[in-house]
């Protein structure tokens, strides 16, 4: 593995990308990782808050809402500017839609197995004291949830 | 007047507090944060440091107190 020069390392990315063939309407595009604005703007927009019988506020997430803006941010070749432009996308093309959002869901690590594997990556009994079994050689213990 | 928040923890959302939370740990505005992280550190790798800090005070507090 050669060294890496600056301009090499400050114009790499370690952001996951990857091209997602689209049998149902003939090419692919390029997806990547989603950002953490993604998540900023999910969670202003995507928030849907209803008033219950006994004046309880409840607050749903709106999941259609939040695929949408999965796309707008995840998607970048072609770049969908907008909620309509993705909303044209979403209610054309079914199968080609799913496998978008899937791909993304599955680079991004935010799900819930991404965040079993990073949660016992931490062990919980602190430094010098034993805690989960990585499953990699590391020494599993009391104190562990 | 009571709230319930029902947030899935996937789907790369963050609970509003735990956001504001780590941008004052991190002395960032929180639109900053979120140009410099993905999702994945921002609703994943944050919070379950969070919380093995959290765990880690309280074993400390208990060991303190016998």
């Amino acid at each position: 593995m050669s060294r890496l020069s600056k301009d090499a390392l400050l114009s790499a990315s370690d952001l996951v990308e990857r091209e997602v063939e689209l049998d149902t309407i003939g090419g692919s595009v390029l997806v990547r990782s989603l950002p953490a604005a993604y998540s900023n703007q999910a969670m202003s927009e995507a928030l849907e808050v209803a008033t219950g019988a006994r004046g309880q506020q409840t607050a749903r997430v709106n999941t259609g809402k939040l695929e949408m803006l999965q796309v707008m941010h995840g998607m970048i070749d072609p770049k969908l500017n907008s909620l309509d432009e993705v909303l044209v996308f979403a209610q054309k093309c079914g199968a080609a839609w799913r496998k978008v959002v899937d791909t993304i869901d599955e680079i991004s690590g935010v799900n819930k197995e991404a965040m079993e594997q990073t949660a016992a990556t931490f062990q919980p009994g602190g430094p010098g004291t034993p805690g989960h079994d990585l499953g990699n050689g590391a020494s599993r213990g009391e104190g562990a949830d | 007047m009571t709230w319930e928040m029902e947030l899935p923890a996937e789907k790369g959302l963050i609970d509003p507090l735990f956001i504001c939370e780590l941008a004052l740990e991190l002395h960032m505005p929180i639109g900053e944060m979120c140009d410099r992280m993905s999702a994945h550190e921002l609703c994943v790798v944050w919070p379950a440091y969070f919380a093995y800090r959290e765990k880690v005070r309280e074993r400390e507090e208990a060991k303190a107190h016998g």
